[in-house]
Formats: structure tokens, C-alpha cells, sequence
């Protein structure tokens, strides 16, 4: 079973390839982790280069993360079978004020893939959403996404927000989104930054490590 | 006054500057609905109108950009689409009075169409339904569906506007500069985007909410080269920059009037602001084109 097919089958968002592709690789004992890592995580990043550099749009971008999604409904149980229990709980979503939810999507699905569980916030979320949401489920770690020069500022308060409410040395602040850098970051007291999804795997993995 | 396709054919036509910036500067928040002070707060969007109405705009657009039934059920307000829309047109039309006309703004509902994203395309073509069949009901006397990233999504906007009303049809697309050039996020290029607004029945095609008048002066170019239809431009004053918290618009009032004979020069008929632009940028431009 060669995992570059399913790989590709994710860079050209064929959903029902990949889905079969996946069978395939299950069927053929391959374990789960390396079906993820290998095929669906190396195509996604794949993809995301491609996107950087232009040579494709949203549309395929959306269409191979629907096909990952495809591959994940078949992956998840086997990864949680496979003693690859939740590696902690994370808080994600898009700050207040801004409604571009690809880019925090794709960072969700990869955590999730990596075995943490992800409390899905969607969009639009305010500053006392990601707080209360963290407090009420324990969850370890606050993941916000922000795409517009407009919104960004929305980070700073949900970390104040949690300064205030004691929370800042329990609840750790993971930040991103194409207008987001590190600068940014260290300006407003975000505990890390993350370029792309792949990184804001290692960062969460390095939080968890750190506990 | 007379209609907007006579207007273009007498001289340049200045429409007017942003909406949605001013009201965040007079204290709107940034996740709320703008188009709901067309209920709460009409005293503010009158002031805006009036604003532009002063600095000479021969057109003004309702404040209706995100008035369909999908955007507003996000905040749960599509219930009052239609006092939405009719307070939008009533505001825009007392500014406007008899000095200028009235532009229904259609924006894009915020959905992504299947297969991509997850919306069926007959919902988005019936919250554009529903939309401009409270327009049409209303006193407006030309249509600008604007700010659309989808070819397609504005295929739909148009095509709704097509089953209910006869008045003159404005499309605008909005571009980022990449490597490979402009395109909209969907990937598509000016040139395909003149050609489909056109097809799909607008009279007068371009560009908004571009970072610029550098850009929009770019992308009015590449579609002149294709395109035989009138052209428009109302791009934003620069690219935001971040400054103490606040999105701040580059480009001056100044920069922005002179920036814009450029795009003149490239063909559009049809000049305005987006994002940043301000009733003192209309003002540049109106007496730079001798107007006041
Ligand atoms: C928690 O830790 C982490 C760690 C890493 C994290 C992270 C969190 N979050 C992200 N990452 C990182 O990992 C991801 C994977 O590698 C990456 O995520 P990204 O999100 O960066 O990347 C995604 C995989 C792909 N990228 C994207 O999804 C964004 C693509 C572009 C084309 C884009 C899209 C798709 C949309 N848009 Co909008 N849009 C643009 C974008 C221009 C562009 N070409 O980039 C941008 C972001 N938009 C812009 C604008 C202005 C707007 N948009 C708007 C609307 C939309 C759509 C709805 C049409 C659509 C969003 C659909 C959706 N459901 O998300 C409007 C705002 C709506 C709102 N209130 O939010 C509107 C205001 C347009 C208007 N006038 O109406 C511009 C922002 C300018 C600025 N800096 O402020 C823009 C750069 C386009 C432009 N050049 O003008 C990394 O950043
Ligand atoms: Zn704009």
C-alpha cells in the first residue's frame, strides 16, 4: 500500500479517494499514526506551501482539508484505540469580530489529529468565551486565530482577561493567522506564536511537555 | 437627476467614500452588526451620508452592505431584514435629497459555496432574493453588489437583482496582490472577473477593497484590456497598519485624490472609496476634478 497516493489524494481534495485510499491503508495494517503523519499531514502541508506560493487558491485549499476530514472520521477512533490518549484539552477559535475560520479549522483538525481535544469555539468569539470556555471545561491551553489587522487586538484582551482572572499561569495563550508574528505576539504577552498548523502542534506538544 | 448609464456618459461619475470604517470610528464595535444602526443609531449613518452628500459624491450607497439573511442571522437579526433595508434606503435618500443618486449596496452573505465550502447555492441565491426584493420595493435608483471574492457568489447577487428589478446593475470585485499577480481568493484573475460580471448582467464592472489606488489603478488596467464595459474602482486608502490597537489607513486624503487620477487615466468612469476613505478624501478628488 503506497501512502503517496493517499497523499495525493488529499493535495487534489478527491474526498472519495482519499476516503477509500485510508480504507486501503487500514485494511493493509498500516498504523493510524503513520497514515496520519505521513499521508494526510504531509499532503496538508504540501497543500499550504502551494497556497503561500500562489499556485493554488481557497478553493483547494478547502477541498483537501475536507478530504483530511474525510480520512480523519475513519483515523480518530483507531488513534483513540491505539492508546494515543487526549493529550490535553485546547480552547480554539477565531477572535471577536472576524469570521475567517480556514486557517483555525485546519489548526483544529491537525491537534486533533496529534491526539489533543479540541473545543471548537467557530468564530467570532469573544474574549469572555475563550475564558469561560477554558475555566468550565479545564482545558490547558487558549488557541486564537485572527486574519484581519482590525481584529487582531482582540488576542491582547482575552489575555488580559485571563490575567485578571488569575488564570494566566494555568491556561497558556497560542496565537496565529497571516497578519499575526511573533513581534505581535511578545507585544501583547501570548505565551507562543505559530506560523502554521504544523507548529502549533510542537508548541502545544512542548505546553503539555512543560506541565 | 438623471440615471446613472446617462451620468457615466456625460462625465466621470465620484461616488462615495467608506461606511463601514466611520461607523467603527464613531463606535461601532468590531462584532457588530453595522447594518443595525440603520435602526439604532440613524442620527450617526445620516451624519456619514451627509458627509459624502457635502464633499460632493454624485452617488451614495444605503448602509445595507451586510443586509441579507444569512449575514444577519448571525446576530440574529434576519428576522428585520426588511426594516433594515427600508431604514437604509430612507436614510441614504434624505441625505441624498435632490443632489445626488442612491446606490443599494449588496455585499456578500459570508457563506462558501459547495463543493468547497459547506452552503448549497440555492441558499445563497435566496438570501439574495430575499434582499433585493426589499430593495426593489424601496426608492434606490441603481444596484452595487461590491466587495464579492466568489465569481460566483456574484453571479447569484446579480442574477436575483435580474429577476426583480430593471435598474442599472455596479459590480465590484475585491483582489490581493500575489505572486502570481492580482486574483481574487477564489483564484481568478480581473481579467475572468470583468468577463463574468459582465456576462451575468452588471453594466458597469471593477474593483473594490483593493490596498490602494496604486492597485485599483493595476487591476482597472488588466481589465480594460479585456473588457469594453464602463469601469469602476473604489479602493481602500492603502493597507491597514496597526497602530496602538487601531487599524490606520495610510494614504491621505492628498495622496488618495491624486492616486486616483491614475486610475482615471487607466479608463474607470466610476471612482470612489472603500476602507479608510473618508468625506475628506471625496472632497480631494471632487475638487482635483474641479467639481467645487
Ligand atoms: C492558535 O494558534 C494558531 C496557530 C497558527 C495559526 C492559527 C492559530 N491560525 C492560523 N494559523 C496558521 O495556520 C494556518 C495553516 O497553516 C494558517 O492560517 P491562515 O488563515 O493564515 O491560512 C488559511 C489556511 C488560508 N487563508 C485563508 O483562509 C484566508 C484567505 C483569504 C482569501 C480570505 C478569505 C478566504 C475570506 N475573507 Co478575507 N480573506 C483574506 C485572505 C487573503 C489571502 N489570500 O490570504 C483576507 C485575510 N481578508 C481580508 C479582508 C479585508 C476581509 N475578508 C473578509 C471576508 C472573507 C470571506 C468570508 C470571503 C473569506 C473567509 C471564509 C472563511 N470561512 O474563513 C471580510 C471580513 C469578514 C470578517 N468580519 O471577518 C473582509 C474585511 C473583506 C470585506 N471588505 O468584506 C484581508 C485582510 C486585510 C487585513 N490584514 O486586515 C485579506 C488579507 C484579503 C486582502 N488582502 O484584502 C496560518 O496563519
Ligand atoms: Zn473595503
Amino acid at each position: 500500500m503506497d501512502l503517496n497516493r493517499l497523499k495525493q489524494a488529499v493535495i487534489a481534495g478527491d474526498m472519495a479517494g482519499a476516503r477509500k485510499l485510508t480504507e486501503q491503508a487500514i485494511e493493509a495494517g498500516i498504523e493510524p499514526g503513520v497514515i496520519l503523519d505521513e499521508a494526510l499531514v504531509a499532503g496538508m502541508d504540501e497543500v499550504g506551501e502551494l497556497f503561500k506560493a500562489n499556485e493554488v487558491y481557497v478553493p483547494e485549499v478547502l477541498l483537501a482539508a475536507k478530504s483530511m476530514q474525510q480520512a480523519m472520521q475513519l483515523l480518530k477512533p483507531l488513534l483513540v484505540k491505539d492508546g494515543i490518549e487526549p493529550k490535553g484539552k485546547i480552547v480554539v477559535g477565531t477572535v471577536r469580530g472576524d469570521l475567517h475560520d480556514i486557517g483555525k479549522n485546519l489548526v483544529a483538525m491537525m491537534l486533533e489529529g496529534a491526539g489533543f481535544e479540541i473545543i471548537d469555539l467557530g468564530n467570532d468569539v469573544p474574549p469572555e468565551r475563550f475564558v469561560k470556555a477554558a475555566a468550565e471545561q479545564g482545558a490547558t491551553i487558549i488557541g486564537m486565530s485572527a486574519l484581519l489587522t482590525t481584529t487582531m487586538y482582540a488576542m491582547k484582551e482575552t489575555i488580559d482577561l485571563l490575567k485578571a482572572e488569575g488564570l494566566d499561569g494555568k491556561v497558556k495563550t497560542m496565537v496565529g493567522g497571516a497578519p499575526v508574528t511573533q513581534a505581535f505576539a511578545d507585544e501583547i504577552g501570548a505565551s507562543a506564536y505559530g506560523d502554521d498548523a504544523a507548529t502549533a502542534v510542537d508548541l502545544a506538544k512542548r505546553f503539555m511537555a512543560e506541565q | 437627476m438623471t440615471d446613472l448609464l446617462e451620468l457615466i456618459e456625460l462625465r466621470t461619475v465620484l461616488g462615495d467614500g467608506a461606511m463601514g470604517t466611520m461607523l467603527l470610528e464613531h463606535g461601532l464595535s468590531p462584532g457588530d452588526c453595522p447594518e443595525a444602526w440603520n435602526l439604532e443609531h440613524p442620527e450617526i449613518v445620516s451624519s456619514i451620508h451627509q458627509g459624502y452628500v457635502d464633499a460632493g459624491s454624485d452617488f451614495i450607497e444605503t448602509n445595507t452592505f451586510g443586509a441579507n439573511p444569512i449575514k444577519l442571522a448571525r446576530f440574529d437579526l434576519d428576522r428585520k431584514l426588511e426594516d433594515i433595508i427600508r431604514a437604509g434606503v430612507d436614510l441614504a435618500r434624505q441625505a441624498a435629497g435632490k443632489r445626488c443618486l442612491v446606490a443599494a449596496s449588496i455585499g456578500p452573505t459570508g457563506a462558501l459555496l459547495q463543493p468547497y465550502g459547506d452552503t448549497p447555492r440555492e441558499k445563497v441565491a435566496d438570501a439574495f432574493r430575499a434582499t433585493v426584493q426589499a430593495v426593489a420595493q424601496a426608492d434606490i435608483d441603481f444596484f452595487l453588489v461590491e466587495t464579492m471574492s466568489d465569481p460566483e457568489e456574484a453571479r447569484l447577487a446579480i442574477g436575483a437583482i435580474r429577476e426583480f428589478s430593471d435598474r442599472p446593475i455596479v459590480a465590484t470585485m475585491a483582489f490581493t496582490k500575489g505572486a502570481k499577480g492580482y486574483r481574487t481568493m477564489m483564484g481568478t484573475t480581473p481579467e475572468q472577473c470583468a468577463t463574468v460580471l459582465a456576462d451575468a448582467g452588471a453594466h458597469i464592472v471593477g474593483v473594490n477593497c483593493c490596498a490602494g489606488t496604486g492597485e485599483a489603478a493595476e487591476i482597472v488596467a488588466e481589465m480594460r484590456q479585456v473588457s469594453s464595459y464602463p469601469l469602476i474602482a473604489q479602493p481602500n486608502a492603502g493597507a491597514p497598519k496597526l497602530e496602538r490597537g487601531r487599524a490606520v489607513y495610510p494614504e491621505s486624503p492628498q495622496s488618495f485624490a491624486r492616486g486616483m487620477e491614475q486610475v482615471l487615466a487607466e479608463g474607470a468612469v466610476i471612482i470612489g472609496g472603500c476602507c479608510g476613505t473618508t468625506p475628506e478624501h471625496i472632497l480631494e478628488i471632487a475638487s482635483l476634478m474641479g467639481k467645487c
